[in-house]
């Protein structure tokens, strides 16, 4: 029997693929294929990396848009 | 051979002064009170070693020790354990390894081996077939880990030998030196490879032809499909299966939680090149430890450089770490080549990072000069400097001497405020995380039983903000408690309760001899006590219900808790440097920029999580506790006279 988390995690391609902001938590959906997409809750800029067609997870943050790095030099 | 017994488990007990081994049988009661890997091993070490001995004496014996399910249809059961006194810390040494050479020591008819003396002239031991035979190694003596292997192969000629050796680290007992088990799996914490080097001891290879019975095949393999669709299907194994265990960084260096110029950042910016996507140049495939689906191990290879034509494997999360951040290093090649070094010449990655980060920032404020480095320029992100000092580090050369005698010691040595600057709980150095912002990681590495140390009680799961509904019904069971439980990772409610539920399940799994990343690390949704309680019954037999097994994973950490009083612990050591509570992180996204520990709050949650485990306000197991869990006797009582 599949268990539901099974279930839930299985690859599926028909499916959104929805990736989670590191900053605010929010869930939305990038770009098929993009390689940065943009939080549509805080504004934050994400880099990301496709595991699958079917799942996306984010890379890091686009350096030049993260909050508090004007004075930051190391 | 003789038919194996997972209910009587069988030891052998090395006597290298004298070149013989005798083998016994435990006492079935033993398996069920403490199963076997890590748990039975503290239990042996009380057992064997003579309180107070010196770690890198002949008395100090080296405890290896497959899990109750290694080696078994159990998927990921590839772990075994190595306990001894640790030279690093003075407390517990216990260290924990995948791979393949815990399934391969069963089948070779023994559960445990029990090394004890120091050996005349170098030795290396060869296990095979309920024996176990002495040859010399003077030949080996100063070969680099991949030597050595080689060295052996050719010797042997049986490629499906599993061989366990340490390296030049390990040989000049740098006091955190790790025995290693393949061109990656290691041993790595608390200094068993210095223990192992204090014997004359340089490898141990072993061949087995036995076979387990398994108590109910049909059942353990129907229900290992079962516990292998819950892991593989997780989002989590399919990032690792791709990227390893350094998919981690991603998260954790954007968020802010990550150690860097030793402790004065908690992310690095711009450091693309060390997110685990840039990985994917080198590696040519993934591997995995004996019976694991997941694969998580990159096999690598340099197509130029001092390492070029070497396979290596990993780098671990721990590895960009540090030679990248906490060095102030940007180069997943600086990476990859530190990596090769340290696991060529037997060394703990974690603890020759967290040292030479310490030392180059002891440069940067001036306490340490060229003079010391031997006219090394130590500063942040000189990758070739990072490499030198792992050399010597290893070869105890100028600071590299110094820095191997682990962190207190070597603190001491060099005076000044140079302690002050110090990353380490107990004389251990930490893993790069910054737990600052985090409380519940902080408590867990405060208060583990090997020191500074989140594999055994991080609650990561706590990172994910999950719904409170999912958390209580992980954190909940098997045992029905009722108190707080908050998911804000931020908070300090709640938290004392993840921490030690999460040491009891890790402390199982360990004694089990399964991968910690099949079990609630990652994912809430992998499996735990329910799960292993059934993967119990079908491969040995023995009916451990989910609370039974809980338990048993107590009483061990109990133990654990007892070795280290016994060794000077006190309610002192299960804290953290000041740092954690006077330097405010400066960098990372809101939810952890300008993060600090409070103190008092954290002394409470030291006191919940003693009140939880039925300890005393110093930290001391009470009567009722000893009694209850059937420890009574334990506490100063472990072998004054050094076992049998
Ligand atoms: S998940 Fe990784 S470390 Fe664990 S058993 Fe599999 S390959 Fe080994
Ligand atoms: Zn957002």
């Amino acid at each position: 029997m599949m268990a539901a988390a099974e279930k839930k995690n299985r690859p599926d391609p028909g499916r959104q693929v929805r990736v989670r902001c590191l900053a605010c938590f929010a869930r939305f959906v990038p770009s098929p294929a993009s390689d940065r997409a943009r939080c549509p809750a805080c504004g934050l800029w994400w880099r990301l990396a496709w595991v699958g067609e079917d799942f996306a997870k984010i890379r890091g943050p686009v350096w030049e848009s993260f909050p508090g790095m004007e004075d930051v030099d190391i | 051979m003789s038919q194996v017994s997972v209910t009587s488990q069988r030891l052998a007990v090395i006597d290298l002064e004298r070149r013989t081994f005798r083998v016994e049988q435990l006492d079935p009661q033993l398996t069920s009170r403490f199963l076997g890997g890590r748990g039975l091993a503290a239990r042996l070490l009380m057992q064997y070693a003579p309180r107070g001995c010196d770690p890198l004496g002949p008395e100090n014996p080296l405890i290896i020790s497959a899990g109750l399910l290694t080696g078994t249809m159990a998927s990921a059961s590839a772990r075994v354990n190595f306990a001894a006194r640790s030279p690093l810390t003075g407390l517990l040494g216990s260290s924990n390894m995948g791979g393949g050479f815990g399934p391969e020591l069963r089948w070779a008819g023994f559960e445990h081996l029990v090394i004890r003396g120091r050996a005349s002239e170098p030795l290396w031991l060869y296990v095979r077939d309920g024996k176990v035979e002495f040859f010399p190694a003077a030949r080996l003596w100063g070969q680099g880990v991949y030597q050595t292997r080689r060295s052996l192969y050719a010797e042997i000629a049986d490629p499906r030998a599993q061989v366990l050796c340490i390296g030049p680290a390990g040989e000049n007992q740098v006091r955190f030196a790790c025995i290693m088990g393949g061109i990656k799996s290691a041993a790595g914490r608390t200094g068993m490879g210095a223990v192992m080097g204090s014997k004359n001891l340089k490898a141990i290879v072993c061949r087995g032809r036995g076979d387990l019975p398994i108590a109910r095949p049909e059942k353990a393999l129907e229900y290992n499909r079962r516990v292998i669709g819950q892991v593989v299907s997780s989002k989590v194994s399919r990032v690792m299966q791709r990227w390893g265990t350094a998919f981690i960084f991603d998260v954790t260096n954007t968020t802010g939680l990550v150690r860097t110029r030793n402790f004065q950042y908690n992310q690095l910016p711009r450091s693309e090149d060390l997110e685990c996507e840039a990985m994917e140049p080198y590696s040519q495939s993934m591997a995995a430890c004996f019976g694991c689906q997941v694969h998580c191990r990159h096999r690598y290879r340099l197509a130029s450089g001092p390492y070029r034509d070497f396979w290596g494997q990993g780098p671990e999360y721990s590895s960009l770490g540090a030679f990248g951040t906490e060095v102030g290093c940007r180069s997943m090649r600086t990476v990859l080549e530190c990596n090769h070094l340290v696991n060529d010449l037997g060394l703990d990655t974690i603890e020759t990072g967290s040292m030479i980060a310490w030392a180059m920032e002891l440069y940067e404020k001036g306490i340490l000069t060229r003079a010391d480095t031997g006219g090394l320029e130590l500063g942040w992100g000189n990758d070739r400097a990072v490499a030198e000092m792992i050399r010597q580090i290893a070869y105890r050369r100028h600071l590299g001497d110094i820095l191997a005698r682990g962190p207190l010691p070597a603190a001491e040595a060099i005076g000044k405020d140079s302690r002050r600057y110090l990353i380490q709980v107990k004389g251990m150095s930490s893993l790069h995380s910054d737990e600052r912002p985090t409380p519940s990681l902080a408590l867990n590495i405060a208060v583990a039983s090997r020191g500074a140390d989140h594999l055994r009680g991080r609650p990561a799961i706590d990172l994910y903000n999950l719904p409170l509904d999912l958390l209580e019904k992980v954190y909940r069971r098997p045992d029905g408690y009722d108190g707080p439980l908050v998911n804000d990772w931020t908070s300090y409610r709640g938290k004392a309760r993840m921490v030690m539920w999460q040491e009891i399940l890790y402390m199982l799994v360990d004694s089990l001899g399964i991968c910690k990343f099949h079990t609630v690390f990652f994912s809430p949704n992998h499996p735990a006590f329910e799960e292993f309680s059934q993967l119990v019954e079908y491969n040995t037999g023995l009916e451990l219900s989910a609370r039974q097994l809980w338990t048993a994973g107590w009483r061990c950490c109990v133990l654990e808790r007892i070795y280290n009083l016994d060794h000077g612990l006190a309610r002192d050591d299960d804290w953290l440097p000041d740092r954690f509570f006077d330097e405010p992180t400066p960098l990372g996204l809101p939810v952890a920029r300008g993060k600090c520990l409070d103190r008092e709050k954290f002394a409470a949650m030291v006191s919940e999580y003693y009140r939880l485990y039925g300890l005393d306000r110093d930290g001391r197991p009470s009567p009722e506790l000893l009694n209850r869990l059937g420890l009574s006797g334990q506490l100063a009582g472990h072998a004054a006279g050094g076992g049998q």
